[in-house]
């Protein structure tokens, strides 16, 4: 896929705790051109990872509209925002959010495997991908047989 | 209430003390499964798992050590003192044989299930794709959780296969017992010895009734075989109407019945012989007997089991046989020399299925006055209490409300524990995909769809199931089978060995234990079903908090 500009237009995230409301996000605005980089910066409990797992569709939006190219994510059903967290959109958690069971080669492989792509193409890419971040050689480790940063890679 | 509070405590027990173990910098660091990978005990599955074989060998093969005494006289003291310490090792293992078995086939069988679990994994790998070889290896991890499920399934299913089953077998014994005793559904007979007349008559009017599918005269006789035999019973029998009214089961007749009806009815002079009396008088097929020294059958057939081993002996040397079953013979026989046989005549009656044979009784009894009408239903311990003139009936009635209440609790019993045990998987699963939340949500992250999620929940614990469930089978429909032999070895009557206890599953059995097979198999999907659906808010705090 192609980059894509992400556009964030007023984007509110408000969350109840017991009788509380608490706003977590409260109008956002960002704008991040096709191919470009961004760093966000700021205080613990600004928001920072609640705005990142609404662009990664991991959460909803409370109001406001976020565009990634054409798709207006704050519009898609749990059915499409599936198919856009298997086929757009990757992640890297704080913690590391590995499937303990599964090797290095099969938590790569795992998104694959939903999009339904055929075993051998799966395994090429997976090859090609560990090979990328250094860990061909630990393809077979399972996460806690990894050192301390490799997981992140 | 204290099994099940000493179950909870050791279900605690283990992973509270493993995580009170563990390595604090590694658990604070990320989430961490406990792996339980400790193997089970073997020394005491390898003991539950031999007694209960021993069990199920003695109950495939029928022995029954309440019979013992019979062998005790006359065999080794030694032999003897080996006979009683089985009979009470046997006495002991009657009820928890067969759960023993099932403990500790369960627990030395995780192998097995693995091989089982990968290649059903396989299969579902077609319905649910690749993701479907991910399930065995999430479910291994914890195999003492594994064998604890199988087992809980397997010992709920095999003990309503074996309670259902026995309740099924034992009602339709009680139920042919009475058919045998009575001869069909009813029985009409005069209040004194009736000739073939009166009965031929009745049978003809009623078998125009509407509720009525047979009705058959009969006419009871004994005669005396050439100078060979005591007094033999003889049914003189209607051969064109004697099957749609009197109660047979085909095995009974060697050979083809339908042409065995046909002689009856052709040739006047013939006779379908009682086997045992053939057997121990090698009485051969196309032979010929004489009846009452005065007319010679040709023997066409043999009827009922050969008990001639079981019914004569040889005390103080003198030899000795007791014919105990009947022979039929055409009533053109008996009309052809009413003096020669000297007994009475009734009519058989088969009533329409889903009649009442009280109100039908009491029906013919208005009609034909002279009658007396008994019924299946009197001689049956599970049926409804019928009107009849037999004094009895009252008594009978009362023992017959008493047994049908029991066959209900133990029904009502086996649904209730299907339910129990459909709770109690349900909350194994359902733990068991709690614990692995965060690896779920994991999943539904990397792009796993609702379905896909479903799938592999369904098959990570269904194979299990189905395991169990072969498992529960095999040892339910050995226990029902060895119970049925047991009781036939113990009751040696002529009734019995005509119509033995079998192995029956009729509807109402089959239904019964569908239900608990169904409530099992909603203790899986219901749990996979509620761990499959990710609501995207708590997926988010999920990821960012577990």
């Amino acid at each position: 896929m192609s980059a894509v500009p992400v556009i964030v237009d007023s984007l509110v995230k408000a969350y109840k705790l017991g009788r509380v409301e608490v706003q977590a996000l409260r109008g956002i605005n960002l704008k991040v051109e096709a191919g470009g980089m961004v760093s966000i910066i700021g205080p613990s409990g600004s928001g920072k990872t609640t705005l990142l797992n609404i662009l990664g569709g991991l959460d909803r939006a409370t109001a406001g509209n976020v565009h990634i190219g054409n798709t207006v994510l704050t519009d898609l059903d749990p059915t499409k925002l599936v198919y856009y967290r298997r086929q757009i959109v990757g992640h890297v958690f704080q913690t590391l959010n590995l499937i303990p069971t599964l090797t290095a080669a099969e938590n790569v492989e795992l998104p694959m495997m939903a999009a339904g792509t055929p075993r051998g193409t799966r395994s090429a890419r997976t090859k090609e991908l560990l090979g990328i971040v250094g860990l061909a050689d630990r393809h077979d480790h399972k996460p806690d047989e990894l050192s301390g940063g490799e997981p992140h890679s | 209430m204290i099994f099940t509070v000493a179950l909870t405590l050791l279900a605690i027990y283990s992973p509270a003390r493993a995580a009170a173990s563990m390595d604090p910098a590694k658990a604070l660091r990320e989430y961490v499964y406990l792996e339980d990978t400790r193997s089970s005990k073997k020394r005491g599955a390898i003991i539950a798992f031999s007694l209960g074989l021993y069990k199920l060998i003695i109950l495939l093969l029928g022995i029954n050590f309440q019979n013992i005494s019979r062998f005790l006289f006359g065999v080794n003291f030694l032999f003897a003192i080996v006979l009683i310490i089985l009979a009470i090792l046997d006495f002991g293992l009657n009820i928890i044989g067969p759960f023993l078995f099932l403990y500790g086939a369960t627990q030395l069988s995780t192998g097995l299930a693995i091989r089982f679990h990968k290649r059903f994994a396989s299969l579902s790998k077609r319905l649910v794709g690749d993701i479907a070889s991910l399930a065995s290896k999430s479910v291994f991890r914890n195999p003492r959780r594994v064998t604890a499920l199988v087992f809980l399934v397997a010992l709920i299913a095999g003990y309503s296969i074996w309670v259902i089953g026995d309740l099924a077998s034992v009602q339709d014994y009680n139920v042919r017992q009475a058919e045998v005793a009575v001869g069909s559904d009813l029985h009409a007979s005069g209040r004194v010895p009736l000739n073939l007349t009166y009965p031929v008559l009745v049978a003809n009017q009623l078998r125009t009734w509407n509720n009525i599918t047979g009705a058959t005269p009969e006419f009871d006789t004994s005669v005396t075989l050439s100078s060979r035999a005591g007094f033999l019973q003889v049914k003189a029998i209607d051969p064109p109407t004697w099957r749609q009214g009197a109660y047979y089961e085909t095995d009974w007749f060697g050979g083809n019945i339908e042409a065995d009806f046909q002689n009856l009815q052709s040739n006047t002079q013939s006779i379908v012989l009682d086997r045992g009396v053939a057997s121990y008088y090698n009485i051969l097929q196309g032979g010929t007997v004489s009846a009452n020294q005065t007319v010679n059958l040709t023997v066409i057939n043999f009827f009922g089991p050969d008990y001639s081993q079981q019914s004569s002996g040889q005390p103080f040397g003198f030899s000795y046989f007791q014919p105990e079953g009947w022979s039929f013979v055409p009533l053109s026989l008996v009309s052809q020399y009413p003096t020669l046989f000297s007994g009475s005549g009734s009519v058989l009656v088969k009533a329409r299925p889903g009649v009442s044979l009280t109100d039908l009784a009491a029906s013919i009894q208005k009609v034909y006055p002279s009658l007396t009408v008994s019924t299946a239903q009197d001689y049956t311990q599970g049926g409804v209490p019928v009107v009849s003139n037999a004094p009895q009936a009252s008594a009978q009635s009362a023992g017959a409300v008493i047994a049908s209440g029991t066959q209900n609790v133990l029904r009502l019993g086996t649904v209730f524990a299907g339910l129990a045990a459909s709770i109690g998987i349900g909350a194994v699963a359902y733990t068991g995909f709690k614990e692995r939340e965060k690896e779920t949500t994991m999943l539904a992250v990397r792009g796993l769809s609702y379905k896909q999620m479903l799938g592999l929940l369904v098959t990570e614990v269904l194979p299990l199931v189905i395991f169990a469930l072969i498992l529960a089978t095999t040892v339910g429909l050995i226990t029902v089978r060895g119970d049925s032999l047991a009781q036939n070895s113990l009751n040696p009557s002529y009734a019995s060995l005509l119509a033995p206890r079998r192995v029956v599953f009729p509807l109402w059995a089959s239904e019964n234990i569908l239900a608990i097979i169904g409530l099992l198999f909603l203790g899986v999907f219901l749990p996979a079903i509620t761990a499959a659906r990710k609501d995207l808010s708590k997926m988010s705090r999920t990821v960012r908090f577990a």
